[in-house]
Formats: C-alpha cells, structure tokens, sequence
C-alpha cells in the first residue's frame, strides 16, 4: 500500500481541492508541480509539460475548432437566426410537452454528425437552446443535462476524435469503430428522448408545453420553413463540405462561423457591437476552456510518474475473475477514473494496459481478435464518453457553466447531470450484453 | 538503478515500430545481465510523439525512441538519414550508417542539441501510400492532394502535387471524404490497422521516398555520460543486436496482409517507370537545394552517394537479378 | 472604487494589463476563419503554393504555401489560448466547481484565491516559464520550422508560452494583491473589478 501512497494522496487533494471553489484548470497545474517536488522527481521533468501543452494543446490543429465553434454559437444567437428558429420550434411543439427538450436532442445529434468537439456542441446547443428553455420555465436540471448529454454525443458519433486515438491506441482499424459507434450513439440519443417523454408525462411542470407566441402572425407551416432555412444552410454547409471533401471537421467549423456572418449580415445585425461582444466572449472561452486541458496534462503526468498508472494497472490484476469480471472491473475503473482525468489521459493510461487482456478472454461469442477488440473499444468510447458528464471533473459541465446565466451555479448542473449517467450506464449495458449493436453495422460494411 | 526512462514516438504495442523499443529494451538487459533496464513509455505518455527530440535535448526526459527522419524541421540531416527519396537498400544504409561514416556525421549534427543518437531499427521499404485515383504518368500527380511527411512532399510538389499537412487522427476521414485524394503512413502491417483499406483504390509501391528508413535510441548526453565504459559497450552491443532483429521480422508479415488487402478489392501495383523516372528526378533536385541549405546535409547526401556508387559496384556484379 | 485601498488598486491595475493582449488576440478568430476559408479554397482549386515574393521574411519565409497557410491557423490559435488565460482570470472566468464556494462570504472567497494563487497557479506558472525558455532558444538556435514546407521561425509561435505564462503569473500576483488588499481593508464584500466583474 506504501507505494500507492502518492497516487491516493494526488486524487485526494484533486477531489478535496475542486471543492474548495478555486479554479479547476490551476488547482490541476499547481498539484502538479506541488507533487513533482512532494516526489523529488528533477524539477527538469517538468519539461515535458512544456512540449505537452505546445504540441498537445497550442499546435493541436484538431482543438482549433473550438473557437470556431463557439464563435459560430455566438454569432449565430446575435444573428437571431437561431431564437427564431426556436421560437418557430416552440409553436410547433406548442401543445407537445417537452417537445423543445427534444428538438434539443435532435439538434444534438445533427451537431454530433457534424463535429467531434464536444466543447463545441455543447456551447453551441447551450448558447442556442438553455435561455428559450429557462424562459419556458424548464426545470432547469432537465435543461441543462440534455445540453450536456446530447453535446456529448458528437465524441462517440463519428466523425469523432476519440474513435481516431483510441483506434491508433489498440491498433485496429478506425473505419470499423466509426462504424461501430453508429448505432450505440443513436441508442443513446433515443434513451435521452425517452426519458425526455418520460418526464414530460409523469412530472409535467419540469417540461412544460410551449407557448404560442402571438406576435408572429405567419402561417405555421410558413414561419418553420422560413425559420428552418437558415440554420439548415447553415448545418448542410458545415455537414456538406465534409461529406463533400472540400473541408475537414476543422475546417468545416470556420465555414460554419463565416457563414453565421453572412446570416447576421442578412438580419440586420452585423454590427460592430455584436462582432466585439461575440470576439470577447470567444477569447475568454477560449482561454478558459483550453486551460483546462493545459492543466490536467500537466497533472496527469506527474500523476503516472508518482506509480499512478501502476496502481491502475493492480487495482485490474487484483479484482478481475472470468471474462465478464474482467470486462466489469476494466469499465468500472474507467468509469471512476473518467470522475478525475481527461479522456485522452485515460485512453493512454488504460487501453494499452488492458488491451491485450481483453484481447485473450473468451466470452463465447465467437469472435475475431479485431472484432474482440472493436467491440471493446466502443464500450470504452461509452465510458468515456460518460466521463465528460461525471463530477467533480466533466468538461461537458464546465463548458456549460462557462456559457450558462449566473442563475446557474454548478451544484445545479451537478445535479441534473445524474439521470443521463444513468441512462448512459443503461447504455453501456445494452452494448455489453448485445455486442451485435456494435459489430452488425462494420460487418455489414466491411464484410 | 532506475530503469531508463525512454520516450517513444510510436504507440507502445504498435505492431513493429513500437516493438522494436521493447526488444532493445529486452536486448539490453539480456547483454547486462539484467543490471540495465529501459523503461518504453508509448507515443504521448510522457510527452507527445514529435516533442521526444526536444525533450531529451532538454532533460525534460533522459532518453527518447523515434524516426530519425521526424526531426527534419529541427535538424535538416534527419529528414536524409530516417529516409533519402530514392536512397539506398536495407543493405547498403547498414553499410554506410555503421561503417560508411554515416553514424559520425549524424552524432556530429546531434552534438549541438546534447543528445546521443543510436541508430538501432532498420525498417524495410515502406509503401508507396493509398490512392484514390490511378497513376499511369507523371502528370497525374498535377493538383494531387496527397498527405505526405518530409522530403517526400516537397519532392510530389516539383511535379505539381499539393502535398498536405492533415493531423494524424485526421487522415483516415478527410480520405474517405476525398478532401485528399492520397496519402502514405507506413509499412501494410502497420497501414492495415489504420483501416485505409476500407476507403481507398489503389496502394502503390515501391515506397520511393522510403527505399529504407532508420529508426533510433536517443540518449541525453549528460545522462550518458554517468554510464560507465562497460554499461556503455552494453547499450552499443544491444543496439546492433536490435538492428538485426529488425531486418528479420519485416519481410515475412507483409505479403500476408497485402493478400487480405487484394481480397477486399484494393488494387496493389507498382508505380509505372515513366513516373518513378520523374519522381527520381524531382528528388534529386530536392536533395540538392536542402544541400545547399544545410552544410552537415550536403556532407552526409555526398558521403551517402559516394558509399551508394562504391557499394552498387559490387553489388550490380553480384545481383541475381537482371534490370 | 473610492472605497478601494491602495493594494486593491494595484492589484486591480496588474490584472488589468495583464488582461489587455487578452482582449486584442480574442479578435484572432477573425483572420482564423478567412485564413481556413482561403486554404479551402486554394486546395479546390488544387493550389499548391499561393504566392512567393523571392525574398525571405519572418515566420512566412519567402513563399506562402497551402500547408504555411494550414500552419498559419494554429499558431494565432496558440496566441489565443495562452493571452486568453489572463483575459479571462482577470473577469473571473475560469470554471469553478462553486457549490461549497458560492456559500462562502467574501472574506472566505478571498483567502481560497489567495492560498491557491500563491500555492497553486503562481509555482505552475514561474516553473513552466522558467523552463519553456530552453524549449523556445532550442527552436531559436536550431532554425526549427515546419518539415512540411510551411511556416518558418518556429520560434515565434513558442515565445507564446513563456509570454502567456508570464502575463498568467502578472495577473494571478496582482488578484493576489487585490485580495490581500481587500482582507486588509476591513470591508465585508469585495468591491466590483476593473471590468465589471466582482469576486466570485
Ligand atoms: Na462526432
Ligand atoms: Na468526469
């Protein structure tokens, strides 16, 4: 136990210092540094902070869509593109309870087939939807955690980054796990929906009806089509010139943010006062957000330095029994691990351990070693997805708060957060216990 | 003594480049008598894949595994002695990297960054890459969006090529989507796993602008220098060992997986001589302008000729095979 | 402000201008987007090089290619991301995990800001810093620049982290300041800061 004391005592002041209020981002750099020198580990291994936040965060040409995207929200909201839309949305689903939470979902997995930035979905969908929600009188829990839910989903919906590194991690093929994903993420994008109905019926005043605006005197049918056809354009744009080969993911997201331009040239409000706000609001978040990852990259190093990986690797070596022991103890692992550590940092610490674990268990389901390995991958592309939910530490929620009106504290978010885990949790299960959601689509395409 | 902590460019089991890490490290407690251990942290475990160079320069991290090639931007010899376009054989870079002189120019050009360099895995040619379209002439490489590292995409640029800097994780989408319409990664061992055949036409060979490529043990120079005379005969002695398990286990696993890939209706061929004669071209004019720019480059491409002249002398007497 | 001491005006004046290059890079998304839609456009076109001008200058060299314009992107994000950290310190945006610490009186928010600040974000930022000087003069000396026939002067784009970590370390010293001031002052509830943003 000696040797794990480091470890232990790094997760301890990570967990008893997040709740002291002070800023995640530096409370994850400064332990770092604090426990390099707890450890006597050269002071010049800190070096290797420095080449993780250049070529990890700043030279990440992946990560540059963040202030794309979040550029793209606020401009977008400024343009009034999206509120009209929204307000076309509520008259639609004026005498449908919960129908606008469900438009959000929906938008949620348009976004997640659009990107892989989960940064970016869940600014966007918050920007767009939370305040019509809260105007609605939503319960603000169940506002807030279909944002987060369903902006998760652009992680696990390809084209996702995730799918990509894990796929380079374990060695199999990427085109198999996008394919793999595909079905698992549309099962949790319905299990949202149902719980969404579910709520509407049995708690009605969480998820209100809407209600009719009476300004608008067009027709229905006229104003949704009206409303629809900008922000349609504007998804085909971005959806399209990846799907046609003009851009990738990254590059779509610019198009995105030059085409909120134009939308907000054509409504009238492309004012120098909305361009500002929106540029310093995209500085800020910007900032905020990849600070954050600057910070768990610096911790997460010492971290492993200090025996946590070796811990890790124990914990597994100890508990594990039979193949669906195994599979149980590595999931639940990832699932604790995802409450502290960024998902890149747990996919290096955790796949190429187990990897080869997984690879030799037999569950009787008459697999490949890649199929093996696939179906592994997107159950851990699940859990992980999960992690950017989960408290103390989940991206989703941070990027949620950093958008969300000061009525919103964090304890709120924390909180409306625990059905969707558990709906994820219900969704890991249904892709362990019937692997063909997983490998039915890759079969069919790949043979 | 700690176990050397050696920062990979490759992920830790990645099938070859990533084991030959772990068989140096192997190798290295076998001719130490278990007294010299090498700890292999995979691509991005301590620092991300393309810092290791930096950070054994450094000391942020005493001793580093790569391609040599990666360090192109850094050290303009590297981008010839990972890989020369239309370079030497397997045989002939041994020759020269271990005998020729090759090995005291690149440690030369390393000397100024404080790092130690063992050139410790050779890696058989590599593939031609992935295309989505056929390539019958040299003017099919005109607005060619290919993905390629180093030299190599300055030589498909002479021709008129637009080689494409495309993120790793990146590749295998923006393929598929046709927002490049070519690229190369690796060996088809390695490229298999990538899935690329699952979204391309074409893979070609040879691999031109990788006829042979080195990959290497980087120590800190400081850290080295604590090693005593005999530690340090042992690393040299597990390091030779390295290179010819490396040689030996390259050819037998390819042509299998070259099968797999002509049976998912991937066409495998070679490029046409007319286009290779171009490609050949362009490449020696881009060797000779990174000559001009680098003096250690121009010393290591004239040595790296001269051995190439003298050794196919007797090696064209010897082939079997007739041109 | 009048009932403001004369630390918390300091303090208020370090984060103020440590927070400025913040707001002037945040108009860096601008050249961003027209920098990708250009490369988007020249690789439709199946551009390689855009132009050249035979002569070189820093960080383009002497052409600008696809890749360099590819290149361009990140490097101003990188600016972004490191002079955006002070920007949003000094207006209190770095999240918070606040449920213990919205129940806390000002006195109390004061001294976790003071206690990590001094303990936690002031050592990250010194020591990194301190370090990712070597990293920047490596790239300096070496010449480094992009193997993909890109952008030159590497070291440009790096010089960002110990400027970035250095304004972060300017504006943590001066809440550090401001805070002590306030603790001192007496007062129960911090006054609003220099852009509109109170404590907390
Ligand atoms: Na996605
Ligand atoms: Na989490």
């Amino acid at each position: 136990m000696g040797e794990y004391f480091l470890p232990i005592l790094m997760v301890v002041a990570l967990i008893g210092g997040i709740f002291t209020g002070y800023p995640v981002a530096f409370l994850l750099a400064g332990l770092g540094v604090v426990f390099c020198f707890l450890a006597d580990i050269p002071v010049l291994f800190l070096g290797t902070v420095v080449s993780r936040i250049f070529t990890g965060t700043l030279a990440n040409w992946l990560l540059l869509a963040v202030p794309l995207f979040v550029f793209m929200g606020l401009m977008l909201e400024k343009s009034g593109a999206a509120k009209k839309l929204l307000m076309s949305l509520e008259r639609l689903f004026a005498g449908m309870r919960g129908g606008l939470a469900i438009s959000v979902a929906v938008l949620g997995i348009v976004m997640a087939a659009s990107t892989g930035i989960i940064g970016a979905s869940v600014v966007l969908l918050g920007v767009l939807s939370l305040p019509v929600m809260l105007k609605q009188k939503y319960d603000k829990g169940l506002a807030s955690g279909i944002i987060c839910a369903s902006g998760t989903l652009g992680i696990l919906i390809p084209p996702s980054i995730m799918l990509v590194l894990v796929g380079d991690i374990l060695q199999i093929s990427v085109g198999d796990l996008f394919m793999g994903a595909m079905i698992p993420g549309l099962v949790l994008g319905a299990l949202y929906i149902g719980y969404i109905l579910g709520v509407a019926f049995l708690a009605p005043h969480k998820a209100p009806a809407g209600v009719v605006d009476v300004n608008d005197k067009r027709p229905l049918w006229l104003a949704l089509a009206s409303d629809l056809l900008a922000p349609v354009i504007l998804i085909m744009g971005v959806l399209g010139s990846i799907i046609a080969g003009i851009a990738t993911p990254t590059e779509a997201a610019a198009i995105g943010a030059a085409g909120t331009l134009i939308l907000a040239a054509f409504s009238g409000e492309l004012t120098y006062a909305n361009v500002r706000d929106s540029v310093m609001e995209t500085g800020k978040t910007t900032g905020m957000i990849l600070f954050v990852a600057i910070g768990a990259t610096c911790f997460s190093v010492i971290f492993k330095r200090v025996g946590g990986d070796v811990m890790i690797e124990d914990v597994v070596t100890t508990f594990a029994s039979g193949p669906y022991g195994t599979l149980a103890v590595v999931m639940i692992l990832i699932f604790i691990l995802g409450f502290f550590l960024e998902w890149i940092e747990i996919s290096y610490i955790v796949l190429p351990l187990f990897a080869p674990i997984i690879a030799g268990l037999d569950f009787g389901l008459d697999l490949t070693r890649d199929q093996q390995l696939t179906w592994f991958a997107i159950l851990v592309a699940i859990n992980l997805q999960t992690s950017f939910l989960t408290p103390p530490f989940g991206y989703a929620l941070f990027y949620l708060k950093g958008i969300a009106p000061p009525g919103l504290t964090m304890g709120d978010i924390y909180r409306s957060i625990i059905p969707f885990v558990i709906l994820q949790l219900i969704g890991l299960s249904l892709a362990i216990s019937f692997p063909g959601l997983v490998l039915w689509l890759p079969k069919l395409v790949t043979g | 003594q700690r176990a050397l902590d050696v920062a990979s460019t490759f992920p830790k089991g990645m099938v070859y480049l990533g084991e030959g890490a772990e068989n140096m490290a192997k190798l290295l407690e076998d001719v130490s008598g278990g007294k010299l251990k090498m700890k292999v942290h995979g691509a991005g475990d301590l620092v991300p894949a393309l810092e290791v160079f930096n950070a054994v320069s450094s000391g942020a991290v005493p001793a580093g595994w790569d391609w040599i090639g990666y360090w192109g931007g850094t050290v303009p010899v590297t981008g010839l002695m990972g890989a020369m376009p239309f370079g030497p054989d397997p045989e002939v870079f041994l020759g020269w990297m271990w005998e020729g002189g090759g090995l005291e120019i690149l440690q030369k050009a390393y000397d100024k960054y404080n790092v130690q360099v063992f050139p410790c895995h050779l890696t058989a040619p590599e593939a031609g890459g992935w295309f989505n379209k056929e390539i019958n002439k040299p003017e099919d490489f005109q607005g060619l969006k290919m993905r390629i590292s180093g030299l190599g995409g300055k030589v498909i640029n002479k021709l008129g090529a637009s080689s494409q800097l495309i993120a790793g994780g990146e590749i295998y989408v923006a393929l598929e989507r046709g927002r490049i319409e070519a690229t190369e990664f690796s060996l088809p061992i390695i490229d298999k796993s990538l899935g690329f055949q699952n979204v391309t036409k074409y893979y070609y060979f040879p691999g031109w602008h990788q006829p042979s490529s080195w990959n290497s043990l980087l120590i800190n120079q400081d850290v080295w220098k604590k090693y005593s005379e005999l530690e340090q005969k042992q690393f040299w002695a597990a390091c030779k060992a390295n290179v010819v398990w490396s040689m030996a286990v390259a050819p037998g696993a390819q042509g299998k997986v070259l099968d797999e890939f002509r049976a998912k209706g991937v066409k495998v061929q070679r490029f046409p001589e007319p286009v290779l004669a171009a490609l050949r071209k362009a490449s020696a004019e881009v060797l000779q302008e990174e000559a001009k720019n680098d003096p250690i480059f121009k010393e290591a491409l004239d040595s790296l000729n001269a051995y190439m002249k003298v050794a196919g002398n007797w090696m064209e007497l010897q082939s079997l095979q007739t041109k | 402000m009048s009932s403001m001491t004369m630390l918390e005006r300091i303090g208020h004046a370090l984060m103020h201008v440590s927070a400025w290059p913040g707001r002037v890079s945040s108009w860096l998304v601008l050249p961003i987007i027209l920098a990708v839609l250009v490369a988007v456009t020249g690789t439709m076109m199946r551009l390689g090089d855009l132009f050249g001008w035979g002569f070189a200058i820093p960080l383009l060299g002497s052409h600008l290619s696809i890749t360099g314009l590819a290149e361009l992107q990140w490097h101003l994000f990188a600016v972004m991301v490191m002079l955006g950290a002070s920007f949003a310190l000094a207006e209190d945006r770095h999240v918070r995990v606040d449920f213990i610490y919205a129940k806390f009186q000002g006195r109390g928010k004061a001294v976790v800001d003071i206690i990590g600040d001094l303990v936690l974000l002031l050592p990250f930022c010194a020591i990194v810093a301190w370090l990712s000087l070597n990293f920047v003069g490596l790239a300096y000396r070496s010449g480094e620049q992009s193997d993909y026939g890109g952008l030159t002067d590497r070291y440009l784009v790096k010089a960002i982290l110990p400027i970035g970590l250095a304004l972060l370390f300017t504006a943590g010293l001066g809440r550090i300041i401001r805070n002590v001031g306030f603790l001192l002052s007496g007062r129960q509830a911090a006054e609003p800061g220099p852009n509109g943003a109170s404590h907390g």
